[in-house]
């Protein structure tokens, strides 16, 4: 059956190859449009200036001369931006049906008198590594979810999780430390020391989310290994008015509501000087499987942002404040005592705690995370194309895990304590000193530092230590019309002292780990629609405290977890390739990705459960392997009948652990899915509107080594999509509205990388409302 | 009207509180001295089934202990190990008592006098039986002996810390013997599947 499954499921991506090809072929792409840029007032040539196509972000630099040139282009029509240093944007239209020739005046000085700087929004350009987006209007659709669950619109991410509410990314199999997330502009710094830790960022504050794939060590930090995470927020305004916009969403599974708001605007009186404020409110209660809701699974989320910014001609300074804070319940029948209850668990139907009704309660055991950012950031233009960016953050996140039942003396009980209370304060500094466009070259170089303190309160589980780091980078790129070329190469320094008790003794371990990283890259691009990136790099990442150190019960968990002293660097050599055809019906990318790892610190379960006297439990001791991880994303994308849009995906990935001659545990199994949406603009009031359908396979994950899991892998399941939506006017008031359907036919199913599986099915049937309401409350004009 | 917003904004802004500005001064990492967690929950070491013969009017003590808790060290048999089989004679009359010890704490901790105490969310299982009949009683199929606990909740449900044991007639093996508490909050029901695992050690039992 699953056999016949599959082969179905491969049949009808190869039919929608064949589909799509004709669409690929009809169109004579051959036509270029090239031109020359010079200034309004003093008809100098503009070298340095950026073309953008709009729909498929391809883009030229003018030479010496103020020309440029895209070819191969279909015909049709193509909006362009026009970008250059100390101008405004510029839009021009081009209707083309032959070879095109324009010279553009650019209105260059008349901007300047503004005074007003928008160096710092240039547009970073396209990468020789692999990035794939998530739009704002793409990310309209994920609105309500966490950021683990929105991240997975992009082929290639997957999670880990713990139920429905907890949900870590993971780039081609790689999670945790391994990831890097930026979140505006800093490195998320929270506690990555368990699996069931998700990012604790609030995603309504991203408009833009971005994954760069492939290890990306020389710019973001040496740990980088998997891939960068970028939470991006839209630049602050910098026209007179005061805008906003209004997000609700309720979800009928767990019956929760979701609130988020936006607004800001800038001084009438102080030019330059902008503002935003943001926040969110979220409220869920027990989640409901196909037949039981999950006891204790609700959700409370309070989240809020404000930026100021002051921007001048040369300069420009912004501050930034945001706080998250969250009570996530714990599915009390996942939460079990040893490897007994474990074993009842899985091999009882229907779980302990599973109820017949919902409610809101939440109890024991829940997380209770606050993680809280401020950042402060300046840029300075040093000469013209010379920008410094110098930037501080300071993070602090606490977080407190309540076990399922308080302590046997009622005394102690009273205090209603969390078991685990940990904290985390770091402080990075980031200099960066970027060149524009100096004869064909561009690049950047600088330094981070990074302090970093961690205290527990409760029970041991990672040692209280100080973490200090230090880097230097240096990155340069070639850029001409058919080809690119970019060079990095870092170096780090870190520092780590550890401080925990053997007994009554005081242990104080103090660690040294240097090394070097770096990346070379190409883009070819033989066609104005066809590229090809090519990547390879190497990172490293020093072990962390709590795979040095951790020794005990990982409580919820149900397994003892003993970290090794002695362990490594862990290194990678990565290479990661994509050919992208884009036009303007169709888009095909594919990505090849190797990542060869050494001294690849995991998880890997003892032989013998240690007895103690709760009974025994699996022991999981931090080793090192030689492994390597490799695989494939696939995305093709095709438009028919001006109507209708086919999205097909595909994800492969093989693991192998060269240590023990085994797969790579905890690996996400190959996935397919196919999205079908057809949209139409249909009357004055409705902008567009539009019905969705996807369906969603996941393969069983068989490549698991043996005897190493408390229960084998779940088997394969399908998931069925649907969403109805559209933009409507209401006079002048906007309004986007949008149902979709999870999971439509209430699929009974566990996920190989959830955490629950043991215990209980995923999540059934969910249905979400979406109402977005962009707000202009004031306008100058 | 947008003045007014725009200061709404700023005061907005200043209003929130910083988290960060609350933090406690014991938050340094580098400690002095071993301070023992505000908040740790009980740590049970060491169980001791000491066993009462009626008939002879002795006493016997088995002891299973980790005195440092999960991880680190195993945990170990008392006598060597000896202790991992409890010796009983057939038709004599055993009242047993169960002690939970915190020992890693000076003086030691009695933690079954909280279990006690909180009997009615608490119950011992022997061999994952759920007890029968009233009072309670559980029958050993492997070595044919019966316990009846002594002891009882608020509810008039058993909880274990007290027990009699008889068994008919001399066995040539062993059988097992796991005794676990478990910790039933608000679902205690003389069954055995609610509820998380507190203790859980395996004795082997042997009629003599």
């Amino acid at each position: 059956m699953r056999q016949l499954f599959c082969a179905y499921t491969y049949f009808l991506f190869f039919l929608l190859f064949i589909i799509g090809l004709p669409a690929y072929s009809q169109n004579s792409c051959t036509l270029s449009f090239s031109g020359r840029i010079i200034d309004l007032d003093d008809g100098k040539e503009l070298e340095g200036t950026f073309i953008i196509l709009k729909s498929t972000n391809q883009t030229q630099i003018t030479n010496e001369h103020g020309s440029f040139k895209f070819s191969n282009l279909c015909s049709g029509e193509y909006s362009f931006i026009i970008q250059h240093v100390g101008c405004h944007d510029t839009v021009i239209s081009v209707d083309l049906k032959k070879d095109t020739k324009l010279t553009i005046k650019l209105p260059h000085s008349a901007v300047e008198l503004s005074e007003i700087d928008i160096m710092d929004k240039q547009p970073d350009m396209i990468k020789t590594q692999t990035v794939n987006d998530i739009t704002s209007k793409e990310l309209d659709g994920t609105r309500g979810q966490s950021l683990g669950e929105s991240l997975k619109l992009i082929s290639g991410v997957t999670t880990l999780n713990t139920g429905s509410t907890i949900s870590k990314p993971m780039i081609h199999g790689m999670q945790g430390y391994r990831v890097l997330i930026l979140n505006n502009g800093i490195r998320q710094e929270g506690q990555q020391w368990g699996n069931e830790h998700a990012p604790e960022i609030d995603p309504f504050i991203a408009q833009k989310l971005s994954v760069i794939k492939g290890a990306n060590a020389v710019r973001y930090g040496s740990d980088a290994m998997a891939g960068v995470i970028l939470v991006e927020p839209n630049d602050l305004p910098d026209t007179a008015a005061v805008t906003g916009e209004i997000n609700l969403v309720g979800m009928s599974n767990g019956q929760a509501g979701v609130a988020s708001g936006i607004l800001q605007g800038n001084f009438d009186k102080i030019k330059g000087f902008n503002w935003r404020v943001q926040g969110t409110y979220k409220k869920g209660g027990n989640i409901k499987t196909p037949t039981y809701y999950l006891k204790n699974t609700g959700v409370e989320e309070l989240n809020f942002s404000y930026a100021l910014g002051y921007h001048r001609k040369n300069w420009g300074i912004e501050g930034y404040y945001s706080q998250f804070n969250t009570k996530i319940g714990i599915f009390s029948g996942a939460h079990i005592g040893n490897l007994t209850d474990l074993k009842n668990a899985f091999n009882s139907n229907k779980p302990q705690d599973s109820l017949a009704t919902f409610s809101y309660d939440l109890d024991r055991p829940y997380q209770d995370i606050s993680h809280e950012l401020a950042k402060g950031k300046f840029h300075l233009h040093l000469a013209p194309r010379w920008i410094a960016n110098l930037q501080y953050a300071y993070q602090y996140n606490i977080r407190k895990e309540y076990d399922k039942h308080k302590p046997l003396n009622n005394a102690l009980a009273a205090l209603d304590k969390p078991e685990l209370d940990y904290r985390i304060t770091s402080q990075t500094v980031d200099l960066v000193i970027e060149h524009l466009n100096i004869k064909s070259f561009r690049g950047q170089f600088g330094g981070s530092y990074m302090n970093q303190k961690n205290v527990y309160l409760g029970r041991f589980f990672v040692p209280n230590f100080i973490n200090n780091t230090w880097g230097v980078f240096a990155s340069e790129r070639y850029i001409k019309q058919h080809i690119e070329f970019e060079a990095g190469v870092r170096y780090d320094q870190k520092h780590l002292q550890s401080f925990y008790y053997i007994g009554n003794d005081l242990q104080k371990p103090d660690l040294n780990f240097n090394n070097v990283s770096w990346n070379v890259g190409t883009i070819l691009k033989p066609k104005t629609n066809l590229n090809f990136f090519v990547n390879a790099g190497s990172a490293w990442r020093a072990p962390a405290p709590n795979e040095l150190y951790s020794n005990g019960v990982h409580h919820g968990v149900g397994s003892i977890e003993r970290g090794d002293a002695n362990l490594k660097t862990e290194q990678v050599y990565n290479i990661t390739a994509t050919g992208l055809y884009q036009s303007k019906k169709s888009l095909i990318e594919i990505t090849l990705y190797h990542n060869q790892f050494s001294n690849f610190i995991y998880m890997n379960p003892a032989a013998q459960p240690e007895l103690t006297i709760k009974g025994a439990y699996p022991v999981f001791n931090y080793e090192q392997a030689n492994a390597h991880i490799s695989g494939m994303d696939a995305k093709l994308q095709t438009q028919l009948f001006n109507h209708l849009e086919i999205t097909t995906k595909a994800m492969i990935l093989r693991a192998w652990n060269y240590s023990i001659n085994d797969y790579l545990v905890y690996m996400p199994s190959d996935r397919y899915s196919m999205d079908i949406k057809g949209f139409t603009k249909t009357s004055k009031k409705i902008n567009e509107i539009y019905i969705q359908a996807g369906y969603q396979f996941i393969t069983k994950q068989w490549r698991v080594p043996q005897n190493t899991d408390f229960a084998p892998p779940p088997k394969e399941y399908g998931l069925l999509s649907a969403e109805i939506g559209g933009d409507f006017d209401f006079g002048k008031q906007k309004l986007q509205v949008s149902l979709t359907a999870n999971n439509l036919l209430n699929v009974e199913y566990r996920d190989y990388l959830d955490r629950f599986r043991y215990f209980a099915d995923s999540q059934g049937r969910n249905f979400t409302l979406r109402i977005k309401v962009p707000l202009t409350i004031y306008d100058k004009k | 009207m947008k003045s007014i917003i725009t200061t709404a904004a700023l005061l907005a802004m200043l209003g929130t509180t910083f988290t960060a500005c609350k933090k406690d001064k014991k938050e340094e990492p580098t400690p002095n001295a071993p301070t023992p967690p505000t908040n740790e929950s009980e740590l049970i070491t060491t169980m001791k089934v000491i066993l009462h013969d009626t008939t002879t009017q002795t006493n016997t003590t088995y002891v299973f202990s980790d005195l440092d808790g999960a991880g680190g060290n195993p945990a170990t048999f008392g006598n060597s190990g000896a202790d991992s089989v409890i010796n009983i004679t057939a038709n004599h009359v055993y009242e047993a008592t169960i002690l939970l010890l915190d020992e890693s704490k000076s003086p030691v901790d009695t933690i079954s006098n909280e279990v006690e105490e909180e009997g009615a969310d608490h119950m011992f299982f022997f061999n994952s039986i759920a007890p029968t009949g009233t009072p309670y009683n559980t029958y050993l199929s492997g070595s044919m002996t019966n316990i009846k606990y002594l002891d009882l909740d608020a509810n008039n449900r058993g909880i274990g810390l007290s027990t009699e044991w008889t068994a008919p007639s001399m066995m040539m093996a062993k059988s097992p013997l796991t005794i676990e508490l478990k910790h039933q909050p608000s679902v205690k029901d003389g069954s055995y599947a609610p509820g998380e695992t507190d203790i859980q050690v395996e004795f082997k039992l042997k009629v003599n």
